[in-house]
């Protein structure tokens, strides 16, 4: 028997509808079930609540208490207090450190700044509990009232000094960079600069000063360039091939940016801003964590623009010079117009200047690399010789 | 009075002219208002709370179905259905964890109507879980009403609650919660399959045998130094690229000497600031639950209660349950995943066959088409 285009069709029916019926129709499919994930009660968001106004009104009785002894110390336009309770060696290693960043930053002189780093291990505060994480260290700077001619606070807070029952990166994270960079941060740039115009501040605010966690602004950053690692962090998780990698942790508006999209890059530093029941506190307290070991367990985000994100600012500084940056800083015009009079370029064009410097350009498209076109050509080269040498023993002599 | 002075003296009276007054919404004044007014929303939370947790607990079927080591509280009308699925669940956890699973009579289980749901497949929605404090649903799920769709939901509950049950020491060891479903020979071999790919020094020297090694891997013994001791260089770089978000803000100049420098020094002492528990294991968590599996299987009878009521090291309990010293175990273990008939667990003998009856049928169909002749 023949088999002919339609015998053809037929028997590949047949043997789909076989293999449908032997292999998947006896398997019933499991059971659909709907997991409902718990909501926060009542008491819990209550609870929530009043510990975070508990520590708010520690960190301010803290914050009165340091400006108080600052006071008393009349020490200058920086005054950096080192708790006793950290010991001689690290108080002493934490002065140098601060000291050597702000000298790095050409000593500003602007406004009074003082400095702290205490231990403050209370659980309750008037009576009610707040929780404190053990082993983080949490920094909040209380910016200068522009309104008043004030000081910048800022304040190193943590439960407990390094001891034996302490995580053995428990001190070096006290003394890191990025834990440095982000006690002295903003208040080096308003000693630096002076008060931010009110556009600038706001949206430096709505973004928790996230953009100006680096104050490094005499060195370029190093680039961040994306790369492949074939290597996963947990040999459970064998099938996630997500490797470190700037387009990993970048998010959609920022990717868009790279790719250079036209003003996808001023919308991604300048997202909308949204209204907030805590912007009055957040307008005047900047609050991060400085380094810390939670972050390595923690799931990973996409930041707006990139991992290099809290370089954005710092760049700024180092690419248009103080001159211009100070105008661009104090200007009273949204940010992107005081961008564009301080710099003579637009936002949009100088952030993807950036972008691209700190992990090179994204390409764009569907592409071939030169290697995959030469296996594809070989590939096809083999096919059409195997062709004709079929083709040949075929032909009837 | 010298510039330095007079900058002093300026500095000093600024600061203190702003600690003499408060400043909107950073003032200790307003927050300590602040705090008292949140004290007492969420004291009057917590009776709320009280008063609803007594409502719930109110709320609760009062059916009771006892079936085996399985306690349902459920409704009237679901009264059969939670029998019949609790006659399919008892036995199979009693297959699984012998003994240990009469800990679910301590987790009442919960079968009731969900409200306000719309029907599936001809079926009313039904809401199970376990009943936990103050009358909540714990790990709360929607299914249709038959003892098949209850019956998988029930044994993921028994064991959650069951490893749960286990103390703190071996579920940190173990990672993973128990499972019900009866190991065999192919479920053992894929033990093989995990540890070979696992990416650490450590397990592949266990893979070729060396049972030191095994006894490190598996977390048995004591390792001071694991990325050093577990890990070569490569994969140890791995682990700095792989963690690049978290070190290259905590210090970017140590990052790129390390990174792009290639300075070892600077290496070595970034691979430190890595904290224990976010170094990766040096096998996987099914690599572990395998070897739990393994003893428990030939640790037989009350092999779960011997591994959870043993005292001492991870090592001394799992010897425990499979009633042999715990080289035997390991290398018992490990003799049989990486001697196992089951060469492949990707491809089994009805694969295979399957494939090359297909081959050669389409190759015959092939041979009689007109266009070859």
């Amino acid at each position: 028997m023949a088999l002919t285009p339609s015998r053809w069709i037929l028997a590949t029916a047949v043997a789909c509808a076989a293999v449908w019926f032997f292999l998947f129709r006896s398997e019933r499919p499991p059971a659909k079930t709907l997991v409902v994930p718990p909501t926060p009660s009542r008491v819990t968001v209550a609870a929530n609540a009043m510990s975070l106004a508990a520590d708010r009104l520690r960190l301010l009785r803290i914050r009165d208490s340091v400006m108080h002894e600052a006071a008393t110390q009349h020490a200058g336009s920086l005054s950096v207090l080192i708790s006793p309770s950290y010991g001689d060696a690290l108080a002493r290693q934490i002065d140098t450190l601060v000291r050597r960043r702000w000298a790095e930053a050409g000593a500003p002189t602007g406004i009074p700044v003082v400095i702290a780093a205490v231990v403050d291990s209370s659980t309750i505060v008037d009576g009610a509990p707040r929780r404190r994480p053990s082993w983080t260290p949490s920094i909040s700077a209380f910016l200068p009232d522009t309104s008043r001619s004030a000081a910048c606070v800022s304040i190193l807070r943590v439960a407990s000094i390094p001891n034996a029952t302490s995580p053995r990166t428990f001190r070096r994270n006290l003394i890191a960079p990025q834990t440095i960079g982000g006690l002295v941060g903003p208040c080096l740039y308003y000693a630096a600069f002076g008060s931010p115009g009110p556009q600038v501040a706001h949206w430096l605010g709505d973004g928790n000063w996230r953009a100006a966690q680096v104050t490094d602004w005499h060195t370029a950053p190093p680039p961040a360039a994306p790369r492949f690692i074939p290597y996963t962090p947990s040999v459970n998780d064998r099938g996630s091939s997500a490797a470190y990698d700037a387009r990993v942790g970048t998010s959609t508006a920022g990717l868009a940016c790279l790719a250079g999209e036209q003003m996808r890059c001023a919308q991604a530093v300048l997202p909308p801003s949204r209204p907030n029941t805590d912007s009055v506190w957040r307008q005047r307290v900047v609050s991060t964590t400085g380094a810390n070991d939670a972050v390595f367990t923690l799931p990973r985000g996409r930041n707006i623009i990139g991992p290099a994100d809290g370089w954005l600012l710092s760049e700024m500084v180092r690419t248009l010079g103080k001159e211009r940056f100070t105008a661009f800083w104090r200007s009273s015009e949204p940010v992107p117009d005081a961008f564009r009079a301080a710099s003579n370029q637009s936002l949009d064009s100088w952030v993807h200047a950036w972008a691209v410097r700190m992990y090179g350009p994204l390409p764009i498209g569907p592409g071939l690399g030169g290697l995959d076109v030469l296996y594809g050509m070989l590939l096809l080269l083999g096919g059409i010789g195997v062709a004709l040498a079929v083709a040949r023993a075929r032909r009837v002599s | 009075m010298s510039k330095a002075n007079v900058r002093r003296v300026l500095a000093a009276c600024a600061i203190a002219s702003i600690a003499s007054r408060s400043v909107r919404a950073q003032s200790t004044t307003e927050y300590a208002k602040r705090l008292d007014s949140l004290t007492a929303t969420w004291r009057a939370a917590v009776i709320a709370e009280t008063r609803a947790d007594s409502e719930r607990v109110n709320g609760l079927p009062v059916d009771t179905v006892r079936v085996g080591n399985l306690v349902v509280l459920s409704d009237t009308e679901y009264v059969e259905l939670a029998k019949n699925t609790a006659a399919l669940v008892s036995p199979a956890l009693d297959r699984a964890f012998g003994s240990w699973a009469s800990r679910m009579r301590t987790h009442v289980l919960l079968l009731r109507r969900r409200s306000g749901a719309s029907m599936a497949e001809g079926h009313p929605p039904v809401e199970s879980g376990v009943v936990g404090p103050g009358g909540r649903v714990l790990l709360s799920s929607t299914s249709i009403a038959t003892a098949d769709a209850l019956k998988s939901m029930w044994l993921r509950i028994a064991e959650e609650f069951l490893s749960g049950d286990l103390d703190p020491e071996i579920r940190n060891w173990l990672m993973v919660t128990l499972t019900s479903e009866p190991a065999t020979a192919r479920t053992l071999a894929q033990g093989r399959v995990d540890l070979v790919l696992a990416r650490s020094r450590a397990a592949h020297s266990c893979a070729l045998g060396d049972h030191e090694a095994c006894m490190q891997a598996l977390g048995l013994v004591r390792v001071d130094d694991v990325p050093f001791a577990l890990f070569d260089e490569t994969q140890r770089r791995g682990m700095i690229e792989w963690n690049a978000f978290v070190l290259q803000r905590r210090d970017p100049a140590a990052y790129t000497r390390c990174v792009q420098g290639g300075n070892q020094a600077t290496c070595d002492s970034l691979i430190r600031s890595i904290p224990a528990n976010a170094v990766p294991q040096a096998v996987p968590a099914a690599v572990r639950q395998n070897l739990i599996r393994y003893a428990l299987l030939v640790g037989g009878d009350g092999a779960l209660d011997r591994l959870a009521n043993t005292k001492g090291p991870i090592a001394d309990r799992i010897a425990a349950a499979a009633r042999m010293p715990i080289d035997s175990v390991v290398s018992r273990w490990h003799s049989n995943i990486m001697s196992s008939q089951n060469s492949s667990t990707a491809i089994d003998a009805t694969t295979a066959l399957s494939s090359l009856f297909w081959a050669c049928l389409c190759g015959a169909l092939a041979l009689r088409s007109s266009r070859w002749r």
